[in-house]
This record gives structure tokens, C-alpha cells and sequence, in this order.
């Protein structure tokens, strides 16, 4: 059994997590050079395999201990805060929309996925006419609201003001 | 589009594009364009909106207000 800490990354999969500038600046003040010293600085400081992703040394993907003490031992050093870990990684599963309902409206109108090259945080999106749509659910969720307290004429008012058919 | 959904987008920060018709170059079409982090600033705006015209009703309103802040979690 090893006991494993999966470095953070960015939706395109790079790692982007502070530990491994941390473990490189350490390494390497310890004199480990190049991606090959850094796997021998992880085996001989915590018994613990540094693994790349396929083909990319220097992208890392995590490391496992042989015991759990030294991966105890790597958190105290290192400073890992796993609370803060666990946020970031249920952030990152939500995306840049954290208001679920919201997030939840924007997928069922079809919100794109685009995997293209685009700026950091920009990977969702919504187009012309699933726009509309998105603006739709919205209203009619509020005037639901409206209706639900018995004055349906202001549920007509509002759908009318966005121009959404009843 | 509705030009008040339209302004709406624009408020938000959406992306708005012409673009010629390959078929006939004179005439273009509008494409609109609402990245990830404008689009809760966009059903935002909605539901602020929303909230306007559910708090123009005396009595019931503040009900309403409170109903639709709370379903969306948007802020006063």
C-alpha cells in the first residue's frame, strides 16, 4: 500500500500546484539538479516515488510515500494544507460558476465546453440563442416565485417585461 | 435576441461579433459570446431585475423578494 498526494492542475491538465515549486526549490538547495535528481531527492528524503505524466518529466503528477509517516512527515514540511486542498479541488470541479443553480440552468441550455486555447478560466460558454434560453429559465424560476404567492398577475408582468411566452 | 436580454448581455461583459455571410457578403449575422465568468454575472443581473419588479408589488413583495434571493443565493 502507498500512500499518494495527487499534485493540483488547471482544466487543460498541467500541474499548477505550489508543492512542486516548493520540493524544486528544496531539492535543489539540497543540490539535486534536472528531473532525474529530483526523483532521487524524493526517494532519499521521504522514500517516496516522484511520478511525471507520461512524457512530460518536469510536469509532475504526484507522489507516493512508502508509510504513512512519511507522508506525515512531507505535510509538516512542505505545509500542506489538506482542508485547503480539498476546496480548491471542489472549486475547481464546479468551475468559475459556483452558484449551482445557476451552474445547473447554464448546463441544461447547453453550456459549451470549449477545449480550445483559450484565457485561464475561460473554458465554458454560452452562445446566441442558448442565451435566450439560459435568460428564460431564470425568469420563469422567478416568476414561479410570483405565482407561488398567489398573484399570478405579476408572474405575467415579469414573463411580458423579458418577453418570454407563457 | 430580446433587446432587454441583449442589454443584459452587454451589461454582463458579452462578447458581440459580426459576421459576413459566406452566401451573400453584403448581408451578417450577430453572434453573441458569454464566457464562464460573465455568465453568473449575466443571471445575476436577470434576478436583480427580477427583484425589481416582484418588489413593486406592496405586501406580497418583500415575500417574493426574499423567496427569489434565497432559491438563487443573491445578495441584497
Amino acid at each position: 500500500m502507498s500512500y499518494t498526494i495527487e499534485f493540483e492542475t488547471n482544466r487543460k491538465n498541467t500541474t499548477i500546484d505550489p508543492i512542486v515549486d516548493k520540493i524544486r526549490k528544496v531539492a535543489q538547495q539540497d543540490g539535486w539538479t534536472g528531473s532525474d535528481g529530483f526523483i532521487q531527492w524524493a526517494k532519499e528524503t521521504y522514500s517516496a516515488d516522484l511520478v511525471g505524466k507520461a512524457g512530460f518529466f518536469s510536469n509532475w503528477a504526484s507522489i507516493s510515500f512508502e508509510t504513512e509517516a512519511d507522508m506525515a512527515r512531507f505535510k509538516v514540511d512542505f505545509e500542506v494544507d489538506d482542508r485547503a486542498r480539498q476546496l480548491r479541488a471542489e472549486q475547481k470541479a464546479l468551475g468559475p460558476i459556483s452558484n449551482k443553480l445557476i451552474r445547473k440552468l447554464a448546463e441544461q441550455v447547453g453550456m459549451t465546453i470549449d477545449d480550445g486555447d483559450l484565457m485561464p478560466g475561460e473554458t465554458y460558454m454560452l452562445l446566441d440563442e442558448d442565451i435566450e434560453k439560459f435568460a428564460e429559465l431564470i425568469v420563469r424560476e422567478c416568476a414561479t416565485h410570483l405565482n407561488f404567492v398567489g398573484d399570478e398577475y405579476a408572474g405575467i408582468e415579469l414573463l411580458e417585461h423579458f418577453g418570454v411566452e407563457e | 435576441m430580446n433587446e432587454r436580454i441583449k442589454e443584459l448581455v452587454k451589461q454582463a461583459g458579452g462578447h458581440f461579433s459580426t459576421h459576413n455571410l459566406m452566401s451573400n457578403p453584403v448581408q451578417y449575422r450577430e453572434s453573441i459570446e458569454l464566457w464562464d465568468d460573465k455568465i453568473e454575472k449575466f443571471a445575476q443581473l436577470i434576478v436583480r431585475e427580477c427583484i425589481d419588479i416582484a418588489d413593486e408589488y406592496d405586501g406580497v413583495g418583500s415575500t417574493i423578494v426574499g423567496r427569489i434571493q434565497k432559491h438563487f443565493g443573491v445578495e441584497e
